[in-house]
């Protein structure tokens, strides 16, 4: 018999299922194929440098001039099986695994349906505003660990464009458009979206953003990531909206990009630190009032107390 | 009646998956109690063997390159190792005999029996962890015998290769190389294959009482003819549970070492493994209780889950291969009397 699609409920909406639980195995299973994938192509060519150039192993002392080299030798490479592996790991299965376990309607239960364009914009300031207070976290692990400012630049091949546009657009659609499409679907249009029917605001992106962070596997940046995550889940639960987060994650991981890149933007930046730090700081606060001010009075939030009360029938 | 209704169907990977984290929330006490009390021991012998094999590797490796003859290093470094191997051993055995009690635990909770964890322990020790601790090793040395056996004709192609006087033909090297390839693969096959049919022994001694030998034979009839479901299946769990002790251990580890981290990247970046040396030299029972203690960490962690896991999936094979029947119909009749009888 046809089952027809608008009765679907998948094997964790059923009776006696968690949809909790569903949204943390997903979480633990896509998260473990995309690091266990990642590294076993990673490792692969680093086999094969090893093989190809041996002899530059032997002789070569330091260590991060040797890291320098890989990842300039495997730039190409490298951001291909990242693009490959946020699309073919993380979002595709977790779409599919949604379809399976939830519901069948992606695009109302991931909040892809809402487009505001002031949330969008007030989104994207927001996230050009918290840049400077991560990096102010680097800093001071700089400053007491300066060994760990000579270890991140050892990766700086991998985002460099060379002055090149192609190069650019690269960079932009693997780093800034890909992570922002596939991390958000997963972490904010799934993850926060099934934890935010049981547990209440802030816990919901509170906890979402911290295992954001501690999924992206970098223990010394686990506090700039959870300020992220945690912003980013402020944004799409405030405006239930996917598009905001992905615009705000686009604009960010863009900007760093385009600060790695070009000199002057840099320069600007180190001659004026402080300034920008305190104005960032306070844009970043006030920003965020203007978003909770906003999102009540677009009443985002009485959509989706209906959506909670007969979830079920009107997701599907 | 609701008795033994927790295995008589057959499970999908999201029953299995969702069963595990359940039985977990019903158990999860007795077993954080019991885990923490056994594995802290071997954890510590493992994370103390490990720190001082590591820190005599850092210290001698300068010296073994000097002065390659000095039989002194090469006891020193059998010293070293043996301890290493003292320490692995407690550690292995202490997790087995925890992870059979939570096995235990988790299949008498599967038929609805309460069992204290004092009693599932006591049971265990007495009355299978011999059996347990003897599949084990015998488990272990079937593969080591068989990949022993890879490793001499792959030893031999090699030497034909590289040592032949013969001037061999072209197409005949060609032929040896892909004969090592293709043992190389087999290599990594057979373990794979044969950990994974044999991967429900220690099972088969908690839940059916069976001997060491019929225990293997129970492992591999079940995994039969399901060996890539059941290797599908635990492969994926394995990882995830790798993956949530990860995501958990590596930023505790980092933050709770982290003047010492820093230490050791510069002497890495810096080339300099005196420096390394003498840092583990300085601080031996710090970093080696730190060390110690991650390793606990992160079994419990898994400890906590695999054998729920995996004693769910014992209890699907069996459904599947139809050996539960009687125990259905069992149910059956029972839910029928006590339907007449209402």
């Amino acid at each position: 018999m046809k089952i027809d699609e608008n009765d679907y409920k998948g094997y964790f909406e059923k009776e006696g299922k968690n949809p909790i639980l569903a949204s943390f195995i997903l979480i633990l299973l896509i998260g473990a194929l995309y690091f266990f994938i990642q590294s076993l192509i990673v490792y692969t060519y680093r086999i094969i440098d090893y093989v190809i150039y041996r002899d530059k192993y032997i002789n070569t002392f330091d260590f991060i001039e040797a890291v320098k080299q890989i990842y300039q030798r495997y730039k190409y490479p490298l951001l291909i099986t990242l693009f490959i592996c946020q699309f073919g790991i993380l979002l595709f299965p977790t779409i599919y695994l949604f379809k399976r376990w939830h519901f069948k309607n992606t695009a109302k239960y991931f909040y892809l349906k809402n487009f505001d364009l002031p949330a969008v914009i007030l989104s994207m300031i927001g996230a050009l505003s918290v840049i400077p207070l991560v990096d102010l976290t680097s800093r001071i692990s700089f400053y007491f660990f300066p060994i760990l400012k000579k270890l991140s630049e050892a990766v700086t091949p991998l985002f460099s464009a060379n002055n090149n546009p192609l190069e650019y657009a690269l960079l932009i659609i693997v780093i800034g458009l890909t992570p922002a499409i596939c991390e958000e679907v997963v972490f904010r249009g799934y993850f926060q979206r099934t934890l935010s029917r049981k547990i209440k605001e802030p816990w919901h992106y509170i906890l979402s953003g911290f295992i954001f962070a501690l999924y992206h596997q970098r223990p010394l940046g686990i506090l700039a990531l959870t300020l992220v995550g945690v912003y980013l889940g402020f944004i799409y639960y405030r405006f239930k909206s996917l598009y905001t987060s992905m615009s705000a994650h686009f604009i960010y991981n863009t900007t760093i990009v385009l600060i790695m890149n070009l000199s002057f933007l840099n320069t600007f930046l180190e001659n004026n630190y402080t300034p920008i730090l305190l104005l960032s700081s306070s844009l970043f606060i006030i920003n965020g009032i203007i978003i909770f001010l906003y999102s009540l009075r677009k009443k985002f939030k009485k959509e989706d107390e209906y959506l909670i009360t007969s979830e079920t029938e009107n997701i599907s | 009646m609701k008795k033994n209704i927790n295995f008589i169907m057959k499970y999908k990977m999201e029953d299995l998956l969702s069963m595990t984290f359940r039985m977990f929330q019903k158990i999860w006490k007795d077993s954080v109690k019991i885990s923490v009390l056994f594995i802290l021991p071997g954890a510590l012998a493992y994370g103390f063997s490990f720190i001082y094999f590591f820190n005599f590797f850092l210290k001698y490796i300068t010296k073994i390159n000097q002065n390659p003859g000095d039989i002194r290093i090469l006891i020193n470094f059998l010293t070293a190792y043996g301890l290493l191997f003292l320490g692995m051993i407690i550690y292995i055995l202490l997790y087995t005999y925890v992870s059979s009690v939570i096995s235990y635990k988790s299949f008498k909770k599967a038929h609805n029996e309460d069992i204290d964890i004092k009693e599932c322990a006591i049971t265990v020790f007495k009355e299978k962890f011999g059996r347990i601790f003897l599949q084990g090793l015998l488990k272990t040395l079937i593969i080591i015998g068989i990949e022993i056996i890879f490793i001499i004709l792959i030893a031999i192609c090699t030497f034909f290769i590289s040592y032949s006087t013969i001037n061999i033909l072209m197409l005949l090297k060609i032929m040896m190389i892909l004969t090592i390839i293709l043992l190389s693969i087999g290599f990594i096959a057979v373990i794979f294959w044969l950990s994974y049919s044999l991967i429900f022994s220690k099972e088969a001694i908690l839940y059916d009482n069976l001997g060491v030998i019929d225990s293997l034979g129970k492992s591999f009839n079940l995994v039969k003819k399901n060996w890539w479901r059941v290797f599908g299946i635990t492969y994926l769990f394995n990882l995830m549970m790798s993956f949530l002790a990860n995501m958990i251990i590596s930023p505790l580890l980092i933050f709770a070492i982290l003047p010492i981290y820093i230490k050791i990247i510069t002497g890495l970046i810096n080339n300099k493994i005196d420096e390394i040396s003498n840092i583990f030299s300085n601080m031996f029972f710090y970093i080696a209780i730190i060390y110690g203690v991650m390793i606990l960490i992160q079994s419990v962690i898994i400890a906590l889950f695999n054998p729920v896991f995996k004693s769910l999936f014992y209890l699907d094979l069996k459904v599947r291969k139809g050996e539960l029947e009687e125990a259905v119909k069992d149910i059956a009749n029972d839910v029928k009397e006590e339907i007449i009888a209402t």
